[in-house]
């Protein structure tokens, strides 16, 4: 299949792309874009590794094609620090053990940086709702609510 | 995991999303949220020539009440629904269900229109839809039709719609002072399939119960609506949840599979109405 | 072997490799750029017995998209060796990297395609056409045992890959003078480790120099150069693996599969001309990953009036699947349970056992966390509680009666050869039980009860074998080293690198043995660079499993750098006219003791040994660079131990398990740093909780996998993983540098059991399968004789 040429809005940059129709958001951003803080880690919506914010709120990159991402804006986990400058969320992450392996960890920033925005004093119940869509496999998730709830009081 | 391959196509309205249905809609698939689709497609269970994309659209997000009834854009996000208090007001049950569908990233994308056309019958917005007797707009080039919930879902993620139609709008009776409504759940996880869903919708003075309706998700191929509600009318409210329950035990058959047996299922449906029912009457 | 001053063991400081993690900075193998990247996808059996009568690959040859297609038979020429490397006394079933001739699970690899990407490759493999003659598939382990269905290998005469029986003590005399005795059929659900990040493999080969580069996240990197070295008969000089960043491990990615050792003959099929790119799939990874636990157990206890254990008989069947897996076989976790039955701190006198290792059409097991101590555990705990039933005795009395006392180390176990060195057995138990309140739940369950709510009290004690040595894999034949190897560098601006034989997967080993070398050498814990995990770099290691990278890598970590403390110490001495015993590393410096003033300071010792070594006599600097290299292997094994106590609540009618409380106490010897302890602790208790209620690897009578995704296959979610109330014990272990004992495993070892034993508690039955899926314990509660379900 011939690839269609269009561009997408990431990071605040437009940014040229050539993929085949077929091809997930997910994949044109890593493989495409050299982003690759997003990762697959079901491919079919259920664990979140692949998580990025799309106008603002999270969404499953791998349950959308980057056609379908044209003219929308997407953030990824690499625009949240500020050059070396963590954000707050990113070092509260650091401090207090939010992440292990680190595969979940981008999803789970950017479901915690849109949930902190509308919800900027959750309760730590509120947190766990908030994440309920972004597994992780090594933390148990007593860090990350932690790091979520210290980021909300930093 | 990749999608087979398909051609991209973007409606700029609902005209020319018609347009395309009518010309070749056996082989164009509509696709809005695809927050069930495109997990079908990477598996290739779903394998569509040509994917119609109707996001674009303008003018099929967002409500209005209009004699009653609430008519919901097909477009309208599942988050749309679930942040809008007024919403709640009209249709409770809608906004009890809501925050069942999956998680909040799946919601940000999934649509009310989207859901219904999926026709999952463990979906929560599908039960809900005919709890409440609700309809759907279904619009193709030169005309419209209405098609009633009762008359819309008839077998596994299979829908009334026709190919070359387009489901535009969601429709809900708004409900008010002498109807309760519930929602209840039990899914493996928060946020997965239901095992089992109820809606209900009951009609009560605070004693006597009127005319109801119960409708089950994720014990039959389509929802399941509860027959023989009738008989409860009039009847004392904890005799009425029991009698419903005992409906359920004695109408639902539910296929067995990895996380719950037939009998597992039944039993659980007949609790979740106890539940629901018991909840519908103290609203 | 002692702490030294710095005091960076003990501190809880954040993961060094974090702050990039949080900005996407990660680098799994999927993330690494190479040019002209080859992707692979594998045909796959969608039969679990079957002979394969014809493949047509004619139509996936014929693809614009093709790159290559190769068979079993392509493969011949580079794997020339069938290499398993199992157990002694083990069947031969090992692995190819492509099936021949007959498959024995759905999903094993028949063909690999190649192509430039991988939708164009999942094209192709759609279009090979498979034709079989299927074979009665044997998905039972009992059916297996019997010899129903068509034998897996026929040469056998049997299903079985590995037959042990073994007796100590006085075993019959144990049961004839007994008090009672309590028999008990104790069983465990099949389930996987699902790391959030799949396997995957880029295999590079440079037909210059005829080296082949393997970059995957194995844990055990110097074991995957082994096993794919035997099979291609080549030196393992002429093999690098690198393991890249890991997105979790737990045991998955310990195994060299099918799908690598395939991509890796790719490579060099291709002659260089590509860089061969498999990245696992989440359905490949539930059909095809190594699988757990699928166990039962026939347990009898013989106990004497007082509630004290006198012998232990058990027959283990253990359902293994289809192969062994290179080096480990697939024996290892009805071994473990077996050997390891009476090493988990209780007092046995005398113990016997069968085992049977049957052959299945399912995966392989391998190891998972814990491996086989969780069943092993739970078969304790439950047998304990049965005791206390019948001598009405309290279920923690019984306990207290039968675990290790403070005088009885060191233990020697009836099995494996274990010296249990120290530990906090009893201790542990009764700070648990003060913290979870059992003296007050009787009271409260009661009352509850009356409101038709049902509550119930778990427990869960004893301890596990941590950081084995040669005595577990080498002395039975199996190619895998107990040992662990550091080499510490002070480069020539007085710089320190410590390069590690173990692997990181992703818990913070990096950040643990820095604040080893750290104090050691008397630096901050950021002048220490870490590298581990490249066979053309690291010193000889073992890798990641058995909770002993921090213990082995720590201890061979302390020796090395006391042959540089002892290097430095030498020429400082020189240099500053002062005796080596007056001297300590503090603050980059070698200093006199107590004359602050009179230091060196590493840079300038490293200039010297470097630059001038002319100017030193031999004895003073026998060599010019500072660079020394300590391996260690353990005796036998380091001992943890812990309690686990929980009160759940059960809904009888939808079966759902509710946590009330969730306590533990844990003894994993000394602690490096309490914040990573911590989540080691947390994480492993998670997946003990989605091991049990969550997640389990359904097969049907076809042997067709059910849970093939994660709609069917649940890991846990922030939901249903409880708050735990955590408590420390130190007590150290005198095998090992510092006193570590290692803490990987320890929560998927006790959580089983005190969720069994909680659902027990709450519903007054016997919970005799760990597998709690509300479905089970919704049927459970029918059988309640205190549940009123109408």
């Amino acid at each position: 299949m011939e690839p269609s040429e269009f561009s997408l809005s990431v990071n605040g940059q437009e940014r040229a792309v050539s993929v085949e129709d077929r091809q997930l958001l997910l994949d044109t951003l890593r493989d495409e874009l050299g982003l690759t803080g997003a990762h697959p880690g079901c491919e079919h919506g259920v664990c979140g590794a692949c998580t990025v914010l799309l106008d603002g709120q999270p969404v499953r990159s791998c349950l959308m094609f980057a056609r379908q991402a044209e003219g929308r804006e997407i953030e990824t986990v690499e625009s949240l620090a500020d050059g070396d400058q963590l954000s707050v969320l990113q070092q509260a992450f650091v401090d207090n053990l939010g992440l292990q392996c680190g595969f979940c960890t981008p999803g789970m920033l950017l479901t915690a940086k849109a949930f902190l925005e509308e919800n900027p004093k959750p309760s730590e119940e509120e947190v766990r709702e908030a994440i309920s869509g972004n597994l992780c496999r090594c933390t148990g998730y007593d860090g990350i609510v932690t790091s979520i709830m210290a980021a909300a009081e930093a | 995991m990749k999608p087979a391959a398909f051609v991209y196509e973007r409606a700029e309205s609902i005209d020319d999303a018609l347009a395309r249905l009518a010309e070749c809609g056996d082989e164009v698939k509509v696709v809005a949220g695809g927050q069930s689709l495109v997990a079908l497609m990477n598996m290739r269970f779903a394998r569509p020539d040509s994917l119609l994309d109707i996001t674009r659209i303008e003018g099929l997000r967002g409500w209005t009440l209009a004699g009653g009834t609430l008519e919901i854009g097909a477009l309208t996000t599942q988050t749309d629904l679930e942040r809008d208090g007024e919403l709640a007001k009209h249709c409770p049950l809608l906004a009890e269900a809501i925050p069942h569908i999956a998680h909040v990233a799946i919601r940000n994308r999934g649509t009310i229109g989207g859901t219904i056309a999926h026709a999952d019958p463990a979906a929560e917005l599908p039960i809900v839809l005919l709890a409440l007797r609700g309809s759907v707009t279904l619009r193709k080039q030169g005309s419209e039709r209405v098609v009633a919930a009762d008359d819309l879902f008839y077998g596994f993620l299979m829908t009334a719609i026709a190919e070359d139609e387009l489901l535009v709008s969601v429709n809900m009776p708004s409900t008010g002072a002498g109807t309760g409504t519930a929602f209840e759940e039990f899914a493996r996880r928060p946020g997965d399939f239901a095992l089992v869903s109820v809606a209900c919708v009951v009609d009560h003075d605070g004693d006597q119960v009127g005319p109801a309706r119960v409708v089950l998700g994720g014990v039959d191929s389509t929802p399941f609506a509860l027959d023989g509600l009738q008989d409860l009318e009039g009847a004392g409210r904890s005799d009425a949840v029991e009698r419903a329950a005992a409906l359920v035990r004695e109408q639902v058959d539910p296929t067995g599979d990895i996380h719950g047996s037939t009998e597992y299922r039944r039993n659980l449906a007949s609790e979740l109405t106890r539940r629901a029912f018991e909840r519908a009457l103290t609203r | 072997m002692s702490k030294r001053a710095g005091g960076w063991v003990g501190k809880g400081i954040p993961m060094r490799e974090a702050g990039r993690l949080t900005r996407g900075l990660g680098r799994y193998i999927n993330d690494l750029p190479f040019p002209n990247l080859a992707h692979v996808s594998f045909v796959r059996s969608s039969e679990a017995h079957a002979r394969v009568v014809r493949m047509d690959l004619e139509a996936a040859r014929a693809h614009p998209d093709t790159i290559a297609v190769f068979t079993a038979e392509d493969l011949e020429s580079v794997c020339v060796n069938r290499y398993w490397g199992g157990w002694k006394g083990t069947s031969t079933a090992d692995y190819f990297p492509l099936v021949r001739e007959k498959v024995r699970w759905v999903g094993e690899p028949l063909a690999a395609v190649v192509a430039p990407s991988r939708y164009q490759a999942e094209d192709i493999a759609e279009l090979v056409e498979v034709d079989y003659e299927p074979l009665d598939p044997v998905v039972d382990a009992e059916k297996s045992l019997a010899g129903g269905g068509d034998l897996l290998y026929d040469e056998w005469g049997d299903n079985i890959y590995f037959h042990d029986e073994f007796a100590a003590g006085e075993l019959d005399a144990a049961f004839e003078k007994a008090a009672g005795v309590v028999s008990k059929r104790l069983s465990a659900q099949r389930h996987t480790g699902a790391p959030l990040e799949t396997r995957g493999i880029v295999a590079s080969y440079d037909p210059a120099s005829e080296v082949l580069q393997l970059r995957a996240p194995w844990q055990d990197v110097f074991l995957a150069r082994t096993v794919i070295a035997r099979v291609l008969d080549w030196p393992e000089s002429k093999l690098e693996v690198i393991a890249p960043d890991s997105g979790g491990g737990f045991g998955i990615k310990l195994p060299v599969y099918p799908e690598e050792l395939a991509c890796t003959a790719i490579a060099v099929l291709l002659g260089g001309a590509w860089n061969v790119k498999w990245i696992q799939d989440r359905q490949e990874d539930l059909i095809g990953s190594s699988q757990h636990r699928d166990m039962v157990v026939d347990a009898e206890l013989a106990y004497d009036a007082a509630g004290s254990i006198l012998g232990l008989k058990v027959k283990i069947l253990s359902d293994a699947g289809a192969y062994g897996v290179p080096a480990r076989g697939n024996t290892v976790e009805g071994m473990m349970a077996a050997i390891d039955m009476v090493a988990a701190g209780h007092d046995i006198p005398a113990y016997g056992y069968e085992l049977n290792v049957v052959m299945t059409n399912k995966p392989p097991l391998c190891v998972y966390r814990g491996v086989a101590q969780p069943v092993t555990i739970f078969v304790m705990d439950r047998l304990l509680d049965e005791v206390a039933k019948a001598t009405d005795l309290d279920r923690v009395e019984v306990r207290r009666r039968n675990l290790l006392h403070e005088d009885q180390f060191p233990y020697k176990t009836l099995t494996g050869g274990y010296l249990i060195e120290s530990g906090s057995y009893i201790p542990a138990l009764e700070r648990a039980m003060e913290m979870i309140g059992f003296g007050d739940f009787a009271s409260f369950q009661a009352e509850m009860r009356e409101q038709g709510r049902y509550f119930g009290l778990g427990i869960s004690c004893g301890g596990e074998a941590l950081a084995r040595g040669a005595t577990w894999y080498g002395v039975r034949g199996v190619p895998i080293s107990g040992q662990e190897g550091c080499q510490i560098k002070i480069d020539s601006q007085g710089k320190v690198h410590a390069l590690f034989g173990t692997t990181a997967i992703g818990q913070g080993i990096e950040t643990t043995l820095g604040q080893i070398v750290a104090d050691q050498l008397g630096v901050g814990v950021d002048d220490v660079t870490i590298s581990m995990g490249d066979t053309s770099k690291s010193p000889y290691g073992a890798g990641a499993w058995a909770s002993r990278q921090a213990t082995l890598g720590g201890t061979a970590a302390v020796m090395a750098a006391d042959k540089v403390r002892a290097k430095l110490f030498k020429l400082a001495a020189h240099m500053l006219e002062a005796s080596t015993e007056d001297l300590e590393l503090s603050d980059g410096a070698v200093v006199v003791k107590g004359s602050p003033s009179k230091q060196i300071l590493l840079a300038d010792l490293a200039h010297a040994a470097y630059f001038t070594a002319s100017e030193f006599p031999d004895d003073v600097l026998p060599e010019p660079t500072i660079e020394e290299t300590a391996h260690f292997d353990p005796p036998s094994a380091t001992f943890a131990n812990a309690t686990h106590a929980a009160i759940a609540e059960i809904d009888p009618n939808t079966g759902k398990i509710r946590f009330e409380r969730y306590v533990i106490v844990h003894d994993c010897g000394t602690v490096i740093n309490p914040m990573i302890v911590e989540g080691q602790i947390y994480g492993a208790t998670a997946q003990g909780i989605g091991g049990t209620i969550h997640e389990h690897l359904v097969y049907d009578e076809n042997g067709q996998p059910l849970a093939t995704t994660f709609m069917d296959y649940l890991i846990p979610t922030s939901h249903d993983i409880p708050k735990l109330e955590l408590d420390h014990i130190e007590t150290a272990s005198p095998y090992t540098a510092l006193g570590i004992k290692g803490v990987g495993e320890s929560g998927t070892v006790f959580s089983p059991a005190v969720i069994a034993t909680a659902v027990g508690d709450a519903l007054d039955v016997d919970v005799d399968r760990l597998e709690l899926a509300p479905s089970r314990v919704y049927d459970l509660a029918r059988r309640s004789p205190i549940v009123d379900v109408g």
